[in-house]
């Protein structure tokens, strides 16, 4: 390429298309703030994050999104099935393997009875496992969602389901929708911020929280759950906070140049990172830090400040919700049941992730109670798909430990604060848990019902590219109603 | 043929105001050439009357077209139709008299002049006025009180009602009678009236008892939106999902009218029914008598790091927060007054504020939600709140509120969560307060959680 046109490569024809659409703030403007900006909108719009008007008056102004990465089994949480209990140990009837894919279950496995009591808990009635005792206190508050259906059985694509609205890459993730619907009521913090847990991340990777095509501003920012949580937040020796902002300005002016040029949305983010990064030195060290809490919240959550956990992370993410940041994704690596080995079974390790798991989501629950944060937070907890009533026995092999494989038919999700109903529940199973009878829904639809909560119609939060309007919730969606308040 | 004369007749909306704003301003000339100023008007007069009797003729004619078609009430019809025929002929003598009466004398000129005006405007209005009942229906001036019995109608059912009657029946008339009723018939169809709706229209009946999913009643409301015999017609209120599931449900019990509630148990029909209740319950925040957002003001508001948005698009109901809240104090509170119609929620949570900054938001009338929590704020601060008698939710969290001001609290109906964690309110207030006021949920916080031996208990399998 010759030098002096190079740069001409940067206007694309996707930022052509963009422009003539007046720009990205002319679209988030003109779509959601209804144009109650007049004349002057132009110039707020150069901030991609900058608060916006939902479609209707949203109970919700954030969410906690609790991934347990990996898929929980059902019928050891949330799933009573005393039928299967009856079934166990014997072989399972040809009807339900015809015609079905697995990812590891080969010939024909055992059925697993339930590796748990359960009791009923609250006014509610729900059904609990004895695995979360803690969590079976607060059912009163939580909807559950027995039926939820998906149509991936492997980890990657059917996370990417869950939070971008289909299993293959390059999708925004429910989180960037969000923001970029929203925008965030601190500009001093990301809008959207990501905490994992369980020592790995999730299997489809960071695409779970990218941002597809919308802008990159949207993005989820990952979030280090021990020692600092961003890197490089404290100034280099010899350079202060005076000398940063300079730096920043002059970088900015010169993107702003660049802006003008060639309009292209990425200058945009890069200013707004800037400018976020510097005042996230100030901003984020406060927040991240659990340190200053008091010691009655450390016993509620039971966190130990200065060890990674899911405990701290939820700590965080009430931290997070309460200064305003929109979205907050906590992934919890390690609910794989599959019997492979004792971290992995559902005789031991599920009891130990439950455990973990347990007393400080009740905390979080609580906690954003009585800071009056619930009625506001829309909390949802949920897997990638369920565990199948069958014993895992990987290449027609007994496991070393009791396993259950990848089920899609049906598992359990639920949802709390943020105006769903307390204590109700939509969707049932078949005795043995393999099938929906009644309220079947898809992650389309659960994904509907989180933007209804937030004020959005997900059939009208869309964004234009590759020449037509797309949307998380693709073709289908429809809000589920019955856990709706 | 018959697709020209109906495509004319489209026209008829149209055209019909033109003739009216003609020939009115013809009246207005006549008028106005009485006084000194305007006198030489009086010469528009006659080629105004000319122009609107032409444009009466058109609208005539193109009503003629349009009534062709069908679906309208005949008795409106008939009414509007000669009085529009009328008023074509009779705009057309009035032109003609205007111009005999030239060679009349000055004074019996104009008194006969406004005589014969006078009946072409009552025919005029009257016209005017059963056209418009028959698109926007009879009751199209007087909506509120049509409204308002709809509402006792919805609350008023129990489980022995008749099904028909309270659930049917009501879908129907908010989402299908607009267009098939007593005055419009599209498609020859009516289903205002249950000897209607068995009769069905022109392409035959409209339920199938015995096979629900070729009714025309539920075949239509599924088709894909785009379809042209989709129903509700593109840009009509439509159908919810559970709305047709009720058709549905109800059609393929019998499309019974005798039924009572009680006898339908299907989950999606139970559902509906409790909706129903719920809907009637809340009261939609009505804006209309609120003056619009001062977009200006709020982006100069905004450069201070003040946010006032509004609640949703198409609301001038609005809430504010801050950027920076640790920045704010009274004075920036103050900035605030200008949209102290519009605020329903005010997050001043973590500001730099004062008591007194609490006599400024005691004129937020409207104000729903109000959020003190960490801010420096005492009892003072809440006898300040008496005015706001709205406000539902309250949280001081974290504030230096004692008993005394919780008490004060009590009294006030409209509240329904307040939130006192971490604040000097004492346990006893808490039981005063229940006692005087059970209706408020008074979160006090402080939650703990039971430590249980299975806390700490890590699952391993035994060793060998």
């Amino acid at each position: 390429m010759d030098q002096p046109f190079s740069d001409l490569k940067n206007i694309s024809r996707r930022h052509f298309l963009y422009e003539s659409a007046a720009g990205l703030g002319g679209v988030a403007l003109s779509t959601l703030l209804g144009g109650c900006f007049g004349s002057k909108a132009k110039e707020l719009s150069m901030d991609p994050m900058f608060p916006r008007v939902p479609h209707f008056p949203g109970k919700a102004k954030s969410v906690i999104y609790l991934h347990m990465a990996g898929a929980p089994s059902q019928f050891e949480t949330f799933d009573f099935k005393p039928e299967l209990q009856k079934l166990h140990n014997q072989l399972c009837p040809q009807s339900l393997l015809e015609g079905k894919k697995f990812a590891f279950i080969r010939g024909t496995p055992k059925m697993l009875g339930p590796q748990a009591s359960f009791k009923q808990y609250g006014e509610s009635r729900a059904w609990v496992s004895e695995h979360l005792p803690h969590l079976s206190t607060v059912v009163d508050e939580l909807s559950f969602l027995h039926a939820v259906n998906t149509d991936q059985f492997n980890h990657a694509p059917a996370q990417l389901l869950v939070h971008t609205g289909t299993p293959r890459l390059g999708r925004p993730s429910i989180g960037s929708w969000v923001t970029y619907g929203l925008g965030t009521e601190n500009s001093n913090l990301p809008g959207f911020v990501v905490l994992t847990s369980g020592g790995k991340t999730p299997d489809a990777g960071k695409s779970v929280w990218g941002s597809g095509f919308l802008p990159s501003v949207y993005q989820g920012v990952q979030c280090r759950s021990v020692g600092e949580p961003v890197l490089y937040l404290n100034d280099p020796e010899g350079i202060d906070r005076a000398m940063k902002k300079k730096t920043i300005d002059a970088i900015n002016q010169v993107n702003q140049e660049h802006y003008k040029e060639f309009q292209d949305p990425e200058t945009l983010t890069r200013i707004n990172q800037y400018e976020l990064a510097y005042r996230m030195q100030m901003s984020v060290p406060e927040v991240m830090n659990i340190n200053t809490e008091p010691a009655s919240i450390h016993e509620l959550y039971g966190t130990k400040p200065g060890k990674a956990s899911f405990a701290n992370n939820c700590l965080l993410a009430r931290k997070l919700v309460e200064q305003g940041v929109r979205f907050v994704q906590l992934f919890d690596w390690g609910w794989d049941s599959h019997g492979t080995d004792e971290a992995l079974a559902i005789d031991y390790g599920l009891r130990n992730k439950c455990r973990e798991i347990d007393r400080p989501i009740t905390a979080l629950l609580l906690d954003l109670k009585q800071r009056g944060l619930l009625d506001e937070t829309l909390v949802v907890w949920g897997g990638e798909f369920g565990r199948t009533p069958m014993q895992e026995n990987r290449e027609n092999k007994t496991m070393p430990f009791l396993g259950r494989d990848h089920h899609v038919e049906a598992f359990t999700m639920w949802m709390a604060g943020g105006g769903i109903k307390k204590g109700g529940s939509w969707g049932e199973t078949d005795e043995i848990g393999y099938y929906p009878t009644k309220g079947k829904v898809s992650l389309h639809d659960v994904q509907a019902t989180i933007l209804n909560q937030l004020g959005f119609d997900h059939e009208k939060l869309v964004y234009q590219f590759q020449g037509r309007p797309f949307r998380l919730t693709d073709v289908e969606g429809k809000v589920i109603q019955e856990i709706v308040s | 043929m018959g697709e020209v004369s109906s495509f004319f007749g489209r026209f008829h909306p149209i055209l019909v105001h033109f003739p009216i704003g003609i020939l009115w301003l013809a009246f207005v000339f006549e008028l106005l050439s009485r006084t000194k100023k305007f006198k030489k008007v009086r010469f528009a007069v006659e080629p105004s009357l000319l122009i609107g009797a032409c444009g009466a003729v058109f609208a005539a004619l193109s009503g003629f077209l349009l009534s062709q078609e069908g679906g309208y009430e005949e008795k409106l019809l008939q009414n509007h139709q000669w009085l529009g025929i009328g008023t074509a002929i009779f705009s057309f003598l009035t032109y003609l008299f205007h111009r005999k009466t030239f060679l009349l004398k000055e004074k019996q000129r104009k008194r006969l002049r406004i005589i014969v005006f006078i009946p072409l405007m009552v025919l005029l209005i009257a016209t005017g006025h059963l056209g418009g009942s028959m698109t926007h229906g009879e009751d199209f001036l007087t909506p509120n009180s049509a409204e308002g019995e709809e509402l006792t109608k919805q609350v008023s059912f129990s489980k022995d009602s008749n099904f028909y009657k309270h659930i049917i029946a009501p879908l129907l008339e908010k989402k299908c009678y607009s267009c098939h009723n007593a005055k419009k018939q599209k498609g020859q169809l009516r289903l205002d009236e249950v000897e209607f709706i068995l009769k069905g229209g022109k392409h035959g009946v409209v339920v199938k008892t015995a096979n629900p999913t070729e009714s025309e009643l539920y075949k239509r409301l599924i088709l894909p939106a785009e379809d042209e015999h989709h129903m509700p017609p593109k840009g009509r209120p439509q159908l919810t999902n559970n709305e047709v599931d009720v058709l549905y449900g109800w059609m393929e019990a019998g499309a019974s009218f005798d039924k009572k509630i009680s006898e339908f148990v299907d989950d999606k029909i139970v559902q509906y029914i409790e909706s129903l209740k719920e809907t009637s319950a809340t009261v939609e925040l009505d804006d209309t008598a609120i003056p619009e957002l001062d977009a200006e003001r709020m982006v100069e508001l905004r450069a201070k790091g003040i946010i006032v948005m509004p609640l949703s698009q198409n609301t001038k109901f609005a809430k504010a927060f801050f950027i920076n809240p640790a920045t704010i104090t009274d004075k920036e509170v103050e900035l605030l007054t200008p949209f102290k119609q519009q605020l329903i929620q005010l997050k001043l949570t973590r500001t730099a504020i004062s008591n007194s900054a609490l006599k400024t938001l005691s004129t937020f009338g409207n104000l729903r939600s109000l959020e003190l929590d960490y801010t420096a704020i005492n009892d003072e601060a809440i006898d300040q709140l008496k005015e706001l008698t709205k406000l539902e939710r309250l949280n001081l969290v974290s504030t230096k509120v004692t008993d005394k001001g919780i008490l004060v609290l009590a009294a006030r109906p409209s509240l329904k969560e307040v939130f006192v964690f971490n604040t000097l309110v004492t346990k006893q207030a808490i039981v005063d307060f229940q006692k005087r006021n059970s209706k408020v949920s008074l979160d006090t916080g402080n939650y703990t959680l039971q430590t249980l031996a299975s806390d700490t208990l890590v699952h391993k399998r035994k060793s060998k």
